[in-house]
């Protein structure tokens, strides 16, 4: 481990570290713009020279390795008149165009330009133009802000694999583009607009819709495959409204990155006719929308009527890959506590059979976040699976059945036909269920964006998300809706459930691997599981 | 259209290939190549040589615009390259140029009607010993250059395309 | 002095390898493989030998670096992408002395252990790259080159290479990028090409007139070569003059030269009526001297003294009739074009600096124009990827503070005293 000073503080810092590195796991800040973590180290910004003790000219810290001794300086006057002189230079032909660029507030360009630039430009020549391109439906190109980092053109080269991005020409007049003005391919374009440190490419499902003040991130996890990707949600203070899905470092999981799947998927979710309201058959009337308090009464006095007359055995709990560990573990609760049945399944068909491998990035195939969390909440596939319900039902085995939201039913024509030997059905949806036609009561759930809980991805990862928006309508959390039912039921102690962390404790304190766990203990980037080896067999 | 090579030509570019240990540094021998056959760089071409090379069409284009001397669009039978830098300078390349702008009736980049001429300036030829100098096309410079000597350049240069010396203007 | 470079310049009857063996050509090859590769290096080390491209860095010492052992192959680049402004020298042994430049690839590739050299030419030298192609096959032929050379059980391949047209691709890394058909832009150094180069193997990297000098060195020993010219600055060195003198060409001279005898004794003078008035000694990246500071050692060490360089060993000659703001412009126009827009101070610089000396030349610009042009290139200078920030930073600053009053004269004017039109705009 080198021991080396920067501005006269001592560091120690493992072998390899770049002083650039070393500066900012140290607090100091050098200002950069081609330099990314992930990427290959170029050094062609030009923004993060620092003065070394003994070598005559200032240095890209971003390339420079530590050494043994070695005095760095980030804020002599040498190396303040260099950053100057590069901001201004970075600055001569780009557009003062601040105000209506979607980058604006969120700029490194604009960010650096107030710490380092000079605040009046000296250059009294027309600015270099250059027409805006689309990239494809994802990204738009605004060359004229484009300072040349080439982040994303190592980006496609490394990350994806794939060259499409290059700069044609040279100099000043080298311009960004693709060839022959095709547009980008593969799932992983948005992140080009989260590498891009000014406003040359910008998403197009984000463009205009807010400004950087305006919104606040909140912390999340991605639930559109078993990756389970850390990202960061944004939300518009004043409306509430969701805006994006960025992903958040996490060296564990996803890295810098995200796909477009996870990043744009939220469309299908909140642009979709998003369940608002509860609905309940009432005096052997339809469904019509009642109070939740009335959805549960009809689920309650259902559910005595098959009891007494069938027994506890008939009653099923279909859990869903798509819900919290919180939720699933609610839903295994409330079926042993109201039936003392242990008849829980899981519909894992969500194999899309289309795993994408990318050199710096991989999807799975499997397009729901949870089924590990779910399993591990007592929810499995062992006994009567997904197919064995069928069996069941098919046979008569199984007259009530509780149906958490995300399930798909791929062959819900065959599936609605069954579900029609079920005499009570209780479904709870993000979007409306193919069966709902067919359910004795519908609860309205709230989405990851609208509550807090936890998810543990395929490695094994429990992560948590956090509530960032109001849930749509009367949307509320599955398991909370649990909880209220078993309330309905008159069961012990489900009075103490309040939170989601509460139902998490129980979950940790009955589950192995789980022990010990809480949401401070999990933190932002989340714990594996702790699992014998005979368990993580699929 | 798809691009090929010559029989001739797929056997040069074949020699080219086997002196280098990496498929894509022959991609400026090829372009070449390419150039040689066809005039100018196509549409066509790129894409034949990026799949050739094992790259993308991208980073071809990247290359080709990153050089001065090929061509994405056809040029004049005579690419008339004259150098422009410090020591022809010195020596009166700037009323060469107005002589062969006038007399050509084009401008920079331009190419005669007949499609004999396209006129550039081009930065230091590394000859400036014998300034001013004229490149045609690749052949070998043409040096310590005045008005007639240009003038008569011209004519030799269309006599050799079959056609009549011009009318002086 | 006898000529050692440029022997038979003007004939060329020697690139054939029949004539050029008669008058003793090849032998140091022989010579050399009757010596243990360290040997030959220890030789072209201490025969003082410093590398003729403009770095002027020890040719021996750059050989040395490359690791003895190495798992990729090591390569040999023969920088000949001759580009800089007012150079044409290599391009004289390129056509009329090919045999000594192969003979010195040979010999270079035998020290280090290299098998494998590119000569790396610029693209508009294609009649040169014909000339060394034709060399070469000869040197096959008569297994110079080939498997088991001359049946010392050597093998080596030569392949000529064009560039296309960049300027930049002189700057060793930028070459290796342009020979792995990339655009020729510099990388980030440390690693040096000896240790990561070519096709990521040991690469050294020498200019043709380096190369060129290693069979005479080797032929007649370290000891003769280190007795050519002064101290640290040794060997004969070839002067490419041009501009304003009555007889331009290359000369071969010993480091140390004077520059005044050089244009005087060698070129015939200034053109008749005409009196000196700078030279840019180094080619366009050197700093112009005024007539006064022009009785200077044309040698690495001097130039350096008097804030300029001997680079390449072109100077560019100019009288009494010259306009130096036309002169600066027209350098700062070739460095913009020629930038290749890697890294932000070179690339945004040199277009702000052409825009200043072009408003300048025009009659348009302002006194402020040369404090602020002093102040652009200071903020280059130093903070670019490659040495080419300095290539134009530091030539355009003095041709501002040494030519100030003529700058000052075309503002006062608002037009260019000496009559000239203002710039073509760039295309």
């Amino acid at each position: 481990m080198p021991t080396l000073t920067i501005d006269g503080k001592e560091i120690s810092v493992p072998k390899g570290t770049t002083v650039l590195e070393a500066a900012k796991t140290n607090g100091i800040h050098i200002p950069h713009y081609c330099y990314h973590p992930a990427l290959a180290v170029v050094g062609n910004c030009r923004m993060c020279l620092v003065k070394i003790e003994g070598m005559p000219k200032l240095q890209t810290s971003c390339s420079t390795a530590v050494a043994e001794n070695m005095k760095v300086f980030t804020k002599t006057d040498e190396v303040r008149k260099a950053q100057q002189g590069v901001m201004e230079l970075l600055l001569i032909n780009h557009p003062l165009d601040c105000p209506v660029c979607d980058q604006g507030g969120e700029c490194d360009l604009q960010d650096f330009s107030y710490g380092y630039g000079a605040g009046k430009s000296r250059y009294e020549f027309e600015k270099q133009t250059f027409v805006e391109r689309s990239l494809g439906p994802v990204i738009k190109l605004n060359m004229n802000r484009c300072i040349r980092c080439t982040r994303c053109v190592r980006f496609c080269q490394e990350v994806r694999g794939k060259a499409e991005l290059d700069f044609f020409y040279r100099g000043q007049h080298s311009e960004l583009a693709t060839y022959d003005n095709q547009e980008l391919t593969g799932a992983l374009q948005g992140n080009l607009v989260d590498v891009c440190p000014v406003g040359a490419l910008t998403s197009k499902d984000y463009r205009f819709k807010s400004r950087p003040w305006d919104n606040r991130d909140v912390k999340s996890v991605c639930p559109f495959c078993e990756k389970g990707c850390s990202t960061d949600i944004t939300v518009k203070w004043r409306t509430g409204q969701l805006l994006r899905t960025k992903p958040r470092y996490n060296p564990d999981v996803n890295g810098h990155w995200m796909c477009d799947h996870g990043r744009f998927g939220y469309h299908a979710i909140f642009d979709g006719q998003r369940v608002q309201k509860s609905e309940a058959t009432i005096g052997g009337a339809g469904l019509s929308v009642v109070p939740r308090e009335k959805a549960y009464a009809a689920v309650y006095e259902a559910s005595k009527r098959i009891r007494e007359r069938d027994g506890g055995s008939v009653f099923f709990g279909l859990g869903s890959p798509h819900a919290s560990n919180e939720d699933n573990f609610m839903l295994a609760k409330f079926m042993k506590d109201a039936f003392q049945c242990a008849h829980f399944g899981l519909n894992a068909t969500e194999d899309s059979g289309e795993a994408e491998d990318y050199p710096g990035f991989k999807i799975p195939s499997f397009k729901a976040p949870n089924l590990q969390g779910a399993r591990d909440a007592g929810i499995t596939e062992q006994g009567v699976g997904y197919a064995g319900l069928r069996t069941a039902i098919g046979k008569g085995e199984v007259k009530a059945l509780f149906v958490l939201a995300g399930n798909r039913f791929s062959d819900w024509r065959g599936d609605f036909e069954l579900m029609k030997r079920v005499d009570l059905l209780v479904i709870f949806e993000l979007l409306p269920s193919p069966l709902h036609p067919l359910a004795t009561a519908t609860i309205p759930a709230a989405a990851w964006t609208e509550t807090d809980g936890t998810m543990t991805n395929m490695q094994g990862r429990i992560q948590r998300f956090w509530r960032g928006v109001d849930p749509a309508g009367d949307a509320i959390p599955q398991w909370q809706a649990l909880v209220e039912l078993g309330q309905r039921f008159g069961l012990q102690g489900y009075q103490q459930l309040k939170r989601a962390e509460d139902a998490f404790k129980l979950l940790a304190a009955s589950t192995p691997g789980y022990a010990g766990l809480d949401y401070s203990k999990i933190g932002d980037r989340g714990v594996l599981r702790v699992v014998e080896e005979a368990a993580l067999a699929r | 259209m798809a691009f090929e090579f010559t029989a001739e030509n797929q056997t040069e570019f074949e020699r080219i290939l086997s002196r280098y240990p990496q498929k894509r540094a022959a991609l400026l021998p090829t372009l070449y190549l390419v150039q040689k056959q066809h005039g100018y760089v196509c549409k066509d071409a790129i894409g034949f040589i990026a799949e050739k090379l094992g790259i993308e069409p991208v980073q071809v284009y990247a290359v080709i615009t990153f050089y001065t001397m090929f061509n994405l669009k056809p040029v004049g039978r005579f690419h008339l390259q004259l150098c422009n830098n410090i020591s022809c300078m010195l020596l009166g390349s700037e009323k060469l140029l107005a002589h062969l702008r006038s007399r050509l009736g084009i401008g920079l980049k331009e190419t005669t009607p007949d499609g004999l001429f396209t006129l550039s300036t081009v930065e230091c030829l590394g000859s400036c010993g014998t300034a001013p100098v004229l490149q045609i096309n690749c052949d070998p410079y043409r040096e310590n250059l005045g008005i007639e000597e240009l003038d008569r350049l011209l004519d030799e240069l269309r006599a050799s395309a079959g056609d009549a010396p011009a009318a002086q203007e | 002095m006898e000529a050692t470079l440029i022997k038979h310049i003007g004939h060329t009857a020697f690139r054939d390898i029949d004539t050029f063996v008669q008058g003793g050509g090849y032998r140091a090859v022989e010579k050399a493989f009757g010596m243990r590769p360290e040997e030959v290096t220890e030789a072209v080390k201490s025969s003082g030998l410093r590398g003729r491209g403009g770095a002027g860095f020890s040719a021996g010492m750059k050989w040395s670096f490359v690791p003895k052992e190495s798992q990729l192959p090591k390569y040999l680049c023969c920088n000949a992408d001759e580009s800089e402004p007012g150079t044409f020298k290599d391009r004289q042994i390129v056509e009329y002395e090919p045999h000594l430049l192969v003979e010195g690839i040979i010999i270079c590739c035998y020290a280090v252990g290299i098998h494998s050299a590119y000569i790396y030419i610029r693209g508009e030298f294609a009649y040169g790259a014909e000339v060394l192609e034709n060399a070469i096959a000869q040197a096959y032929s008569r297994n110079y080159l080939g498997r088991d050379i001359l049946g010392k059980g050597f093998d080596l391949d030569v392949t000529v290479h064009r560039g296309a047209g960049a300027y930049i691709c002189g700057e060793e890394t930028a070459l290796l990028e342009s020979l792995e058909g990339k655009r020729g832009q510099p990388r980030l150094k440390p690693p040096f090409p000896a240790v990561v180069g070519l096709f990521n193997g040991p690469t050294v990297i020498n200019n043709v007139e380096t190369l060129a000098a290693i069979p005479s060195i080797i032929n007649n020993g370290a000891d003769w070569y280190a007795a050519i010219g002064p101290e640290r600055n040794r060997g004969t060195k070839l002067f490419s003059v041009s501009g304003h003198v009555v007889k331009p060409g290359v000369y071969e001279m010993p480091l140390g030269t004077n520059l005044l005898a050089l244009i005087n004794d060698c070129c015939g003078g200034i053109r008749p009526g005409r009196t000196l008035k700078a030279v840019i000694p180094g080619g366009a990246s050197a700093s112009v001297l005024r007539a006064e500071e022009c009785n200077i050692s044309l040698d690495f060490d001097s130039l350096a003294k008097a804030g300029s360089m001997l680079g390449s060993g072109g100077a560019i000659v100019m009288d009494d009739s010259t306009c130096m703001v036309k002169v600066a412009h027209t350098a700062s126009r070739f460095f913009y074009e020629e930038s290749c827009g890697k890294c932000t101070p070179c690339r945004e610089g040199i277009g702000w600096v052409e825009k200043l000396f072009r408003r300048l030349e025009s009659g348009g610009g302002r006194e402020t124009d040369l404090a602020l042009i002093s102040d652009i290139c200071d903020n280059v200078k130093g903070k670019t990827l490659c040495p080419f920030g300095e290539a134009f930073s530091a030539p355009l600053d003095t041709f501002v503070k040494k030519f100030r009053e003529e700058f000052l004269e075309h503002v006062r004017q608002k037009r260019c005293p000496f009559g000239n039109p203002p710039p073509d705009p760039v295309h």
